[in-house]
């Protein structure tokens, strides 16, 4: 695992959101990695800021106010503007590219997820197991739940 | 008059000495019960536990009917949310309803370690005591303290309902680290009777049911030894008073390996071993922790153990070739 997925996942991996195999891989990488160890030291140092401050209830006539807003500051469409069409036919253009990019990044990632699933069959022999093992015992304060999404299925 | 003060002091003594045995015996009887799986009376929880193999905390709604019965659905994190699984004795099914698919496997229940083994050894590797109670998720609760007689394992707080012996509370307190809270109860609601529907595995309705391979309790070694191609390890004792409880044969039958359970009372582990040569590269994980290689063969521990008492069992199974 390199820094730069490390670093990815970490802000996941302090919110224990992710699968136990990462989160060993994770483990692991941070043990021996100082510049990623700074990394989630200094988002939990965040996270823990953002979680003491107090949550803010928006007053009773908030959401009429910001929905009049938000009326408010709409300006009318002009009938006839050369540039406006131009901007639109641009912003398509690059709506559509960003589309593409992103369902070939998301193939790609799915075929890499499924290489990594195909690969780790057993894994999941062994997470049953486990899982198995914490639920036959009233003690072991572990949830005995298997992980969806992971492994063989 | 100093026989009269060193009488009232040996009397004062004896009274401490009964007072401490009378709660260790109270203690010890809790822990039987929880052991002893004695029936959970009908309720619903809510509870965050540590989950899959890690830090990962997750929150769920338990529910018991009372007669042996229990359902979990994961409530958090967002990845697992919805899932739900059901244990109703017999078989223990993880329900994917995104999905329409169930995972099923033999009940948890009937995989337990005998609860005479684990009392002996909590006997023998544990000094339990009760603390004072306090109030967990609106009940009130016992803690019972289990101290470690080796001190590279953690002291174990379990806090249960004072009046139905619910877990509520399982928090693990090790050397030179933070506290653990393995279990915490949000919620508790007594009485009312979950529905029968609850606790039904949906075997039809368009769900596709995946069974796993059933775990085979090894009876010979010789025999287990032809499944997996090597002479299974199952040392009698082990450091730390940990004990091997039993071992079972699983996966599929093209792929087998051998799962020792070893437990010292209270903690349990597990110890996969495997035919290196014969299996893909990188089973059971692509990457490897608290493996070791002897001779071809791997072993690797798993359970919510100290690292160092990890590393040195998993040690000793490797370098153990000697069956008694």
């Amino acid at each position: 695992m390199t820094c730069g997925h490390v670093k990815r996942l970490l802000s996941a991996y302090i919110d224990g959101e992710l699968s136990g195999l990462e989160m060993l891989r994770i483990r692991d990488h941070l043990g021996q990695c100082a510049a990623c160890n700074g990394e989630v030291e200094a988002l939990r140092a965040v996270k823990s800021l953002l979680l003491e401050q107090p949550a803010v209830e928006p007053s009773a006539d908030f959401e009429s106010r910001l929905v009049g807003a938000v009326f408010a500051s709409t300006p009318p469409l002009p009938k006839k503007v050369a540039w406006f069409t131009i901007s639109l036919t641009a912003s398509a253009a690059a709506a559509i590219a960003t589309f593409v990019l992103l369902q070939v990044g998301h193939s790609r990632d799915n075929a890499m997820a499924k290489a990594e699933m195909q690969r780790r069959p057993d894994s999941f022999s062994v997470q049953q197991d486990q899982a198995m093992m914490a639920g036959s015992d009233p003690l072991s304060g572990q949830a005995p739940i298997v992980m969806a999404g992971y492994g063989k299925r | 008059m100093a026989s009269a003060k060193r009488l009232l002091s040996l009397f004062l003594l004896a009274i401490a000495g009964n007072a401490f045995a009378v709660q260790a015996d109270s203690a010890r009887e809790i822990i039987r019960r929880i052991v002893e799986m004695r029936r959970t009376p009908p309720c619903t929880l809510v509870q965050t536990q540590v989950y899959d193999m890690s830090d990962g905390v997750a929150q769920f709604v338990v529910e018991f009917d009372g007669n042996g019965r229990s359902r979990r659905t994961a409530i958090k994190p967002l990845r697992i949310q919805g899932t739900i699984s059901i244990d109703n004795g017999k078989y223990w099914a993880t329900i994917l309803p995104d999905e329409k698919r169930v995972m099923l496997q033999e009940s948890a229940m009937a995989n337990r370690i005998p609860a005479n083994f684990r009392m002996d050894l909590i006997d023998r590797n544990y000094k339990l005591s009760v603390s004072r109670s306090k109030e967990i998720a609106g009940r009130k609760s016992v803690t019972v303290v289990a101290l470690p007689k080796f001190p590279e394992m953690p002291r174990r707080e379990y806090s249960l309902d004072a009046e139905t012996d619910v877990v509520l509370r399982v928090v693990l307190f090790e050397q030179g680290a933070k506290e653990r809270v393995l279990l915490d109860t949000i919620a508790v609601r007594y009485g009312s009777k979950p529905p029968d529907e609850f606790f039904e595995i949906p075997f039809s309705g368009g769900y596709k049911v995946d069974k796993c391979p059933t775990l085979r309790k090894i009876q010979s070694r010789s025999s287990a030894g032809k499944a997996v191609g090597f002479a299974p390890r199952t040392p009698k004792s082990l450091p730390f008073g940990f004990a091997v409880a039993e071992a079972h044969l699983c996966g599929e039958k093209d792929a087998p390996f051998i799962a020792v359970r070893i437990s010292d009372g209270f903690a349990q582990g597990t110890v996969y071993q495997w035919d290196g040569k014969k299996r893909a590269e990188g089973f059971p994980f692509t990457h490897e922790f608290d493996v070791q290689d002897l001779a071809g063969v791997r072993y690797l521990i798993f359970g919510e153990l100290p690292k160092d008492v990890k590393a040195k069992l998993i040690e000793f199974f490797s370098k153990f070739d000697r069956e008694p």
